[in-house]
């Protein structure tokens, strides 16, 4: 009784193994080798779960600032190197068009302070956009500045 | 029609609220996991195992538990799908739950008008190995939602 119940187990889980062994879409989706700057007015906001989504129209000139490289980013709980990412970050070379921008769930918005941003507010982005041959104006945020301050939110921040 | 779910008042509570949808989706999980625990427990029994329960008395309970908890994942489900639909149908994982689901559904009520449950034929028994396969997929295919 009990070897053909084992047989109808390991029936199941072959038959369900190809399913579970699909391609994970969330950050492992984004080539986190390749850090990218995005600077440019917010022109869109879900400001909604599972993750805030903002439009962003790159601003005329892109370069990345002199200083970001030294800038240091605010501690939060998954260790996040802001000294070795920053440095080897590049301008977004795509800027004919509006770029689709995804933050953090509306819970850790909040731990970290960020209020609802308005359509028209600049920002400045650190992220991950695909491999640079699926080429979608689409980033995922490590870091984000508005008016001068910084948030680190991939994570909660550390308190 | 899905963006128009999408756009009344319902979604956009649902997306908007800081705890809103995390909320949903764990009373969502809580009701599927006590609905497919009294799927197993029953399709268990009628494999075989502990002989010594009463089959229409443990049916009369995992039916009794299994009901509401059906009503509650249908409800958080739709409240999902009612602010996000756009996004869900288009989604793979999505279509293959639902398909899995109105499966399962008529799995079950080819099951109990055939009223075999207290002598399985072989097509019965296949039946009671597709549920419990069947409600184990319609997990995987519901995780795999926000994956691809």
């Amino acid at each position: 009784m009990y070897s053909r119940r084992a047989v109808v187990a390991a029936a199941v889980a072959a038959a369900l193994a190809p399913l579970i062994a699909q391609a994970h879409h969330g950050w492992s989706s984004f080539d986190q080798e390749r850090p990218l700057y995005l600077a440019g007015t917010v022109e869109a906001v879900k400001w909604e779960n599972p993750h805030v989504v903002l439009t962003v129209r790159p601003a005329d000139t892109l370069a990345v600032p002199a200083d970001l490289a030294m800038r240091s980013m605010p501690a939060q709980e998954q260790p996040v190197d802001a000294a070795a990412i920053l440095p080897r970050t590049t301008a977004v070379s795509d800027v004919s068009g509006t770029w689709t921008v995804e933050l953090a769930p509306l819970p850790r918005m909040q731990a970290w302070d960020v209020s609802a941003i308005a359509p028209g507010t600049s920002v400045e982005l650190v992220g991950y956009s695909f491999p640079a041959d699926r080429a979608e104006r689409i980033m995922r945020v490590e870091f984000l500045l508005i008016d001068g301050k910084a948030y680190s939110i991939r994570s909660m921040p550390k308190r | 029609m899905l963006a128009w779910l999408s756009e009344t008042a319902f979604a956009a509570w649902v997306r908007g609220g800081t705890w809103t949808y995390p909320l949903i989706e764990a009373v969502h999980i809580a009701a599927f996991a006590v609905l497919v625990g009294a799927v197993v427990v029953l399709d268990l029994r009628l494999l075989g195992m502990a002989r010594a329960l009463d089959v229409r008395r443990l049916a009369r309970l995992a039916h009794a538990v299994a009901m509401p908890a059906a009503a509650v994942a249908a409800v958080t489900g739709l409240s999902m799908f009612i602010a996000r639909g756009p996004e869900l149908w288009p989604n793979l994982a999505f279509r293959v739950k639902l398909v899995l689901l109105a499966g399962l559904a008529v799995n079950a009520a080819i099951f109990h008008m055939r009223d075999v449950m207290l002598r399985l034929d072989p097509w019965a028994r296949l039946q009671v190995l597709a549920s419990l396969a069947g409600w184990f997929a319609v997990i995987i295919a519901g995780r795999l939602i926000a994956y691809v």
